[in-house]
């Protein structure tokens, strides 16, 4: 379980406190600069809040020694790239302890063709595949027992719609083994549907937070995002669409 | 793929060995001095010089590799950081302006060079620490030290005669002549230690590949590990520039060609520069010990040799993607 208690950064998060259970994904959602990319990084225990801490399974992350975080706690950061030709498959390896990636995980982000060829010559979306991989290998362990806490900062950024889908069905599987994914997500749709708890952040302080059922109303929505939402309820999925200003 | 390094890096070190015994044993071949005579020439003059073309080629070479992935930088060598051009500064002071005879310097230099490094590594760093020690703030501080380095220098030249201008034009190219046994105590732990100490991160090393936030989220501390890099190789870099001067190339040239080689894991990268670089100037040390009507300065050779080969290699394109 992961335990946000009124995390505040001077200027970037004020407040925060949250609780996520062990076997959920959480979606972080918010404006750009809402502060999610601050706060996946004080959950993976990558930034030491100024107020306030957050705790794994009741230990404070930032008190734990780096190399036992590193055994169960992925992070993946956004736009991270190799200044090296290096190739997938070495660089997935340095992170992962010497052992290459399982075949499951090459399969669920399709990423069997990428492993010979240099990171920095692969597409975005290839990319990112790739570094999704590096995130989880590195808890390869840890994630099959089910004891992982994942921290996605936009998994999904340059996906296309299949591989958006397997990665999504691919982490809520990781979480009925009872692994933690905490990701922000700019797709309100698709956290509707594969979010089972979420967190919306404006301005650095957390406007709601809980399953979807609570925090996706047209009043939040409209407050976190700023503009005109319309949701329907089509044989118990949420649908929501954007309202576009009328021309 | 770890068999075929290991056979590179065992390779290497019997090239290594080879090289250095031709240096050592050539003179035995000449049967006209007596045995006395030979063993002192070999143990005053030919084994300073196999152990500083070890140590000057390796430490440059491992030095250059470190800072490579701690700087995020391809670019990098000991020369765009500044390291050496404050030694430089130091040597073209200690030539141009004390008008020392060669006995004075002999001992003088080196450690003023050394003194120069220090010094250099020490702005850079105070300057990139304000800027958060980001890595494009190091290699711009060291551009920035390099230029004023430059500068300095280029006034002396104007003010300067031409013996001392000679003198600096060839300590500036890199010579692999100009130490003794207690040149070599001082330095000789100094690069060891340096070398040990890089190798020991060479793990952690590979988790910067990724940029320090994945280093930090792999378990490694990025801001002491970057720091701590840039201070060993100071201290590693230093000590080879002082005792053979300026070199250039062979730490821009030895990793990149190795890691076409070998790939990318700096556990064998790390050793394999060391040999490889070692290697390097134990050849130049014997191509001038065959030649030896005439000093050739290292650097000439390192360039006329590395340049093309380096092309050559970029061109053919990644020679063996591991």
């Amino acid at each position: 379980m992961i335990t946000l208690n009124e995390i505040g950064i001077d200027k970037r998060l004020h407040g925060i406190s949250a609780e996520i259970d062990r076997g959920m994904c959480c979606h972080i959602l918010g404006e750009n600069g809402a502060g999610k990319s601050t706060l996946l990084q004080v959950c993976a225990g990558l930034l030491e809040p100024g107020r306030g801490e957050c705790r794994i399974n009741e230990q404070p992350v930032t008190a734990m020694p780096a190399p036992r975080l590193a055994g169960f706690r992925g992070f993946h950061e956004q736009n991270s790239t190799a200044a090296f030709d290096i190739p997938a498959h070495s660089y997935i390896q340095f992170y992962a302890g010497r052992k290459p990636p399982h075949d499951k995980l090459i399969a669920a982000l399709d990423i069997g063709r990428l492993l010979a060829r240099p990171v920095s010559q692969l597409s975005g979306g290839e990319k990112q595949r790739v570094n999704l991989v590096r995130c989880i290998a590195q808890v390869w362990e840890a994630v099959e027992k089910g004891q992982a806490v994942l921290c996605l900062d936009e998994p999904l950024q340059g996906l296309d719609v299949r591989h958006q889908q397997s990665l999504l069905l691919f982490l809520r599987e990781l979480c009925q083994l009872g692994n933690t994914v905490i990701m922000s997500c700019h797709d309100i749709n698709i956290s509707a549907r594969f979010a089972d708890t979420t967190l919306l952040l404006k301005n650095g302080r957390c406007l709601a937070s809980g399953p979807v059922h609570q925090t996706f109303s047209i009043d939040l929505l409209e407050t976190c995002f700023g503009i005109k939402f319309v949701i329907t309820n089509n044989q118990n999925a949420l649908q929501i669409h954007p309202q576009w200003p009328s021309a | 793929m770890k068999q075929h390094s290991r056979g590179v890096l065992a390779v290497l070190f019997i090239l290594c060995l080879l090289t250095s015994m031709a240096i050592l044993g050539q003179d035995l071949l000449v049967s006209e001095m007596s045995a006395s005579m030979v063993w002192h020439i070999i143990i005053q003059l030919q084994l300073p010089l196999v152990l500083t073309a070890i140590l000057v080629g390796a430490g440059l070479s491992v030095s250059a590799a470190t800072l490579q992935v701690t700087l995020h930088n391809p670019l990098a060598d000991p020369g765009i950081i500044g390291i050496s051009s404050g030694a430089s500064l130091m040597a073209a002071l200690v030539l141009l302006t004390l008008k020392l005879d060669h006995i004075n310097y002999f001992y003088f230099l080196p450690l003023a060079c050394f003194g120069g490094a220090l010094l250099s590594t020490w702005l850079i760093y105070i300057v990139a620490r304000r800027l958060r020690a980001s890595t494009t703030a190091v290699i711009l501080a060291g551009i920035a030290i390099s230029t004023i380095a430059g500068a300095i220098m280029a006034w002396l030249y104007i003010l300067a005669d031409a013996q001392a201008l000679r003198n600096l034009t060839f300590w500036l190219m890199g010579s692999l002549y100009q130490t003794d046994w207690w040149i070599l105590a001082v330095a000789g732990p100094l690069i060891v230690g340096g070398i040990a100490y890089q190798l020991s991160q060479a793990s952690a090393l590979n988790w910067l590949y990724g940029g320090s936030t994945l280093a930090a989220a792999a378990g490694a501390e990025p801001a002491r590990l970057v720091r701590n890099n840039l201070i060993v190789c100071a201290l590693c870099v230093g000590a080879a520039v002082s005792v053979a001067g300026s070199i250039a190339f062979v730490g821009l040239l030895v990793p990149h060609f190795l890691r076409m080689v070998i790939g990318f894991d700096n556990r064998l990268l790390l050793p394999a520069s060391a040999l490889c670089g070692a290697l390097v100037l134990l050849l130049v040390a014997l191509f001038s010990e065959l030649v030896s009507w005439m000093t050739l300065p290292v650097s000439m050779v390192t360039a006329t040799i590395g340049g093309p080969l380096l092309l050559i290699a970029l061109y053919k394109g990644q020679w063996r993607m591991s």
